[in-house]
């Protein structure tokens, strides 16, 4: 059977794991950035089974709810207080949430 | 026990909660006053009382419950009170039900053995040294050892299911949709079900006949009414299929033998045993880690340290402060599932690896459909294994996925399923609780309750306790 | 050097839908309150929380697709876009990727030109930032998950002036439509701008994406200025990169803010959370019943049915407020010239009167009925020009009926005929010259002792009478 995903089995290369942590913000010491990415690289090699499994003509399923159409009336809910909701904050800084100084734009 | 006021069993559970926790571990808080004054105000009330009035119950960490701290087991949502109750937890209070305190589990859901908890593991009732399963770990641990008339968990890939098995309790994963998910953190939002721990199956069902049903707050709850309490029905004629693949490498032999006993007793007691086949059995490890994963890196971008939780502030900056936060706040499985997430969802492996597990899925699922044109309901060991040491498989990411080989199919496939204990195995100077996994077709949560009930009427598995529940009860 | 050059731009429009709540949440879509305080779990992304699609914001982005013509998807579905940021609270957008609710449509310009949609979907919006207050930037989520439509063009636009005539067009439909109040001001429309130039007939130029542009106006002055330097760095032998670059409004100049190398891998994937919406036929059907005559089908109806110059049909459906003002004033007084002239004059002369305390059409304390009255006044000769103009100026103050006022102002046109014609002659003593040349035939002459009766009679006679008594005594004499 021709495998339809032949970069699935192929090994993980350091570059594309090292951008999975950067697409997600973690970040990890050289030492254990090393041991993360073998064991991650093994983990990897275990899932590639998945690859050798002949899918032809199936449909994905993304989700087992069978739902459609849910939506709910334009009507207002009350929101938070503000004082709750500020509660958690790490740094509440009057009637905002705090961060570190950034300029505009995502990223 | 059933003529004692709301406050007495309250009071009696707090008292059994307070001194096992020293070796269970099970709770990461109790909230003691609250619940005596619930139970108080229970005892004054004079109306009807509730499907499930009085009865203490633990809340595992990742249900919001106002007020309380609801970390999830993360160190990156310790002192994080949540500003609403989840749907399942505010039903089951206003069933009458008394929560004690909110229940151990690992970090966001991610382990089968309790170890990822930020908080230290829990213990196994039945033998403290072994893990009680996971990720409902405290949840368990505190309904077998007694402290608790039931517990609320979460089964994303058979967190309620193992560690009922592994604590010798009844534990129910419902059709996906049928409890509202409202509340409940999420890890992997196509998966997650908030599922119930309890000591016998008739537990289970009472409980969920008062948090399921319809929520205009979950999109994806499914809109039937609440589930009814099942009718005593017996088991006579069923058919139940045993899939093959459920039996076969990988399964400690003493569980499989000690399932296949089960099977033979159902079938004295009238029910027809077939041996099926589950074809995709052996990926459903892969497909529901890809896919789990996958939904765990987005599901847990939102802890940035801007809003709620613990910050670090970094390089100074906005993007580095959350580097950093996540970086120190997550766990060492955390960072590894969202960093799997990641990478299967990014640009270039989005179609290899997200979507070809999504194919995957559907033949998992479409496994079940086929079995069940022949079968009414299919059964099998709950968990591959007996209760394994703390810290056993804690090095090896792979050696604790494998635990999830048999749960995972039914999370893929949105099933119903539930763990009902099926005898013991004694290894060193321990009995230990074996699993027996029911898995029925997606709605037919009564009809799988009402089997593993007739079971429980006509067997006595389910009754035994660890030794540690007896003494604590003298 | 530009005629060397072709230019493509598209534009991707964001607006804000007119819902009463967010998009997935019961909190309030609402401009202006005190910060953090529409805000709820869902909002602001607190763990456990879960969407709910409002079903209002759905059918108005039905309703902006069936008004741009656009064909609507049988079925659609949300899915994440991922990037952090502090403004984003669930570290992901809830957006449309690839099923978005409709697709294609478009604008057809004045040249005849047609501008077409690749698409237009649904998304939530992103909290607000603050950067210039202090030592740490400020996070307002009020805005975050007020419901959007971004309409994305095909690259069909070749200058800053069609861009711009696209934009005013398209908000003039939004608006008309009533899917959103497209107030760029307060950020209810916002527009991020694709560029690149070639030569003609040669390869597609590198796109450059400009970002941060708050006005049709900067939206034309930042595509000049990067045109021009694009032009300008491949006439040098240079390159263009592909690259996001913001507009400076004030240096009047963009400059890089991401390059391509760290451009992002949003992972878009569907959301769980979510199920799929399908639009059925009879649904769409239902929400096209809903929608109002456009605008130009409006200003066609006005230059074809009513008379009206095309320029004042334009001015008149400039905004769907003013357009209905004029139709409601319409069924009072079937006199469409007149009522369009005293609305694109006098009426939008209050406007910029800061005395008058009306800024725009919605502020008017008087009804169309009233302003209808006053116009029949003045058109029946009943008042003057000035002293309508007056009468219009107290009806701002003081909401009364026109009528009224002109009594109590004293401003209604004597009709008295000896009283006329005793201001007539007293302003005829001592002019032979004039009533020579008009007596020659130049009746234009006569303008010259109009203004003098006029203010003998305190403005209270009517021109029209005065120019008719003057020729009467002039001849008679």
């Amino acid at each position: 059977m021709d495998s339809p995903t032949p970069s699935a089995s192929a090994a993980p290369d350091a570059a594309a794991v090292e951008r999975a942590l950067r697409l997600a913000r973690l970040a990890a010491t050289p030492l254990e950035g090393q041991r993360f990415a073998a064991e991650f690289e093994r983990v990897l090699a275990s899932f590639s089974e998945l690859a050798r499994i002949d899918v032809r003509g199936v449909e994905p399923l993304a989700t087992p709810s069978a739902r459609c159409d849910v939506l709910r009336e334009d009507v207002l809910r009350p929101s938070l207080e503000r004082e709750q909701l500020l509660a958690n904050a790490p740094q509440p800084l009057d009637g905002f949430f705090g961060v570190p100084k950034t300029i505009g734009g995502e990223s | 026990m059933s003529d004692a006021t709301a406050l007495e069993r309250v009071d009696a559970a707090l008292e059994r909660a307070a001194r096992l926790e020293a070796r269970l571990h099970a709770f990461l808080s109790l909230d003691a006053a609250g619940a005596r004054r619930r139970a108080a105000e229970l005892d004054a009330h004079s109306g009807p009382r509730g499907a499930l009035h009085g009865l203490p119950f633990a809340v595992k960490a990742n249900l919001c419950w106002s007020g309380v701290e609801t970390n999830a087991g993360s160190a990156l949502l310790a002192g994080y009170r949540a500003p609403y109750t989840a749907t399942s937890v505010q039903r089951a209070l206003d069933a009458g039900a008394v929560a004690l305190g909110v229940a151990n589990m690992d970090e966001f859901g991610f382990g089968s053995s309790g170890e990822n908890s930020a908080f230290g593991p829990s213990r196994n009732p039945w033998d403290l040294a072994r893990t009680p399963g996971g990720s409902s770990s405290g949840a368990a641990a505190a309904v077998a050892a007694g402290s608790v008339a039931f517990a609320l968990g979460s089964d994303t890939g058979g967190s309620v299911r193992q560690p009922a098995a592994l604590c010798g309790v009844s534990g129910f994963k419902p059709s996906y949709g049928r409890v509202s998910r409202y509340g409940l953190i999420a890890f992997a939002s196509s998966l997650d079900c908030v599922g119930v721990l309890a000591p016998d199956v008739e537990r289970v069902a009472s409980v969920l006949g008062a948090i399921s049903g319809a929520d205009e707050r979950d999109s994806t709850c499914l809109p039937e009414p609440s589930c009814s309490a099942p009718a005593p029905r017996s088991l006579q004629g069923v058919r139940i299929g045993a899939p093959r693949e459920h039996f076969g490498a990988g399964v400690d032999p003493r569980v499989a033998a000690c399932v296949r006993a089960a099977l033979s007793e159902l079938e004295r007691l009238g029910a027809q045993v077939l041996e099926i086949d589950l074809p995709h059995t052996h990926a459903a490890i892969s497909t529901y880690y890809v896919v789990a994963s996958a939904e765990a890196s987005s599901n847990l971008a939102r802890y940035d340290g801007v809003r709620y939780g613990k910050r670090e502030r970094g390089d100074g900056s906005l993007q580095g402060m959350i580097t950093a936060t996540r970086s120190s706040g997550f766990g060492a499985e955390a960072r590894r599932r969202i960093a799997l997430g990641s990478y299967v969802l990014s640009s270039g492996y989005y179609e290899a690896w997200y979507v070809q597990a999504l194919k995957v899925r559907r033949l998992i699922a479409r496994d079940f459909e086929r079995a069940f044109e022949r079968v009414d309901v299919i059964a099998g060991p709950t968990s591959p294994s007996l209760a394994f040491a703390l810290g056993e498989r804690s090095a090896d990411p792979l050696a604790m996925y494998a635990g999830d080989a048999l749960t995972t199919p039914a999370s893929l496939a949105g099933l119903p399923a539930l763990s009902t204990p099926c005898g013991l195995v004694r290894e060193g100077d321990s009995d230990l609780p074996v699993g027996l996994q029911w898995i029925g077709p997606h709605g037919a949560d009564e009809f799988v309750l009402a089997l593993g009930a007739a079971w429980q009427r006509a067997s006595a598995h389910h009754l035994a306790r660890p030794a540690l529940a007896q003494e604590a009860q003298r | 050097m530009s005629a060397a050059w072709q230019v493509v731009v598209g534009l991707e429009t964001h607006c804000q839908l007119a819902t009463a709540s967010k998009l997935f949440c019961g909190c309030a879509n609402a401009f202006g309150a005190a910060p953090n305080t529409l805000v709820c779990a869902v909002c602001s992304g607190q763990p456990g929380a879960l969407p709910v699609l409002n079903r209002e914001a759905l059918d108005l982005g039905l309703r902006a697709a069936l008004a741009l013509g656009c064909n609507v998807a049988p079925r659609t579905k949300f899915d994440r876009k991922h990037y952090f940021y502090c403004d984003l609270p669930k570290g992901y957008q809830i957006s449309q990727y690839d099923q978005p609710f409709c697709t294609g449509g478009g604008i057809a310009l004045a040249s005849g030109k047609f501008v077409r949609l690749a698409r237009i979907h649904l998304e939530e919006d992103a909290g607000k930032a603050i950067h210039d207050r202090g030592a740490h930037s400020l996070v307002d989520l009020n805005r975050a998950g007020v419901p959007l439509i971004e309409a994305v063009t095909e690259p069909d636009l070749s200058s800053a002036a069609e861009a711009h005539e696209y934009l005013t067009a398209l908000k003039e439909i939004l608006q008309f439509a009533g899917v959103s109040e497209c107030d760029m001001e307060k950020g209810s429309l916002r527009c991020d701008v694709n560029v690149s130039v070639q030569r003609p007939g040669g390869a597609r130029g590198t796109k450059v994406e400009l970002k941060n542009l708050n006005s049709f106006a900067n939206v034309a002055a930042a595509l000049e200025h990067e045109v021009a330097r694009q032009i300008q760095s491949l006439e040098s032998g240079g390159e263009v990169r592909q690259e996001t670059r913001l507009f400076d409004a004030e240096a009047g100049v963009t400059r890089t803010m991401r390059t391509k190398e760290d451009a992002h891998d949003y992972r878009y994937f569907p959301d769980p959370d979510l199920p799929l919406f399908t639009l059925d036929e009879a649904h769409v059907a239902r929400v096209r019943s809903y929608l109002p005559e456009l605008p130009a089908a409006r200003r066609a109806r006005y230059v074809k049915a009513l008379g009206l110059s095309a320029y004042d049909a334009g001015v008149l459906t400039a905004s769907r407020a003013t357009s209905d003002y004029f139709e409601a004033a319409l069924r009072h007084n079937d006199a469409p010239k007149e009522l369009a002239n005293w609305l694109t004059n006098e009426v939008a002369a209050l406007f910029s009167d800061a005395a008058s305390g009306v800024r725009s059409i919605d502020e008017l304390p008087f009804k169309p009925f009233d302003f209808a009255e006053l116009v029949e006044l003045a058109r029946t000769g009943r008042v003057t020009r000035s002293g309508a103009r007056t009468i219009l100026r107290a009806m701002c103050a003081q909401p009364r009926a026109p009528r009224e006022l002109m009594r109590e102002l004293g401003l209604e046109t004597v009709a008295d005929s000896g009283q006329l014609e005793r201001w007539c002659r007293e302003a005829l003593l001592g002019r032979e010259k004039i009533v020579a040349d008009v007596r020659r035939g130049e009746e234009k002459a006569l303008g010259a002792l109009i203004g003098p009766v006029l203010k003998l009679s305190g403005g209270k006679a009517d021109p029209k009478a005065v120019r008719e008594k003057l020729l009467e005594l002039i001849r008679a004499s």
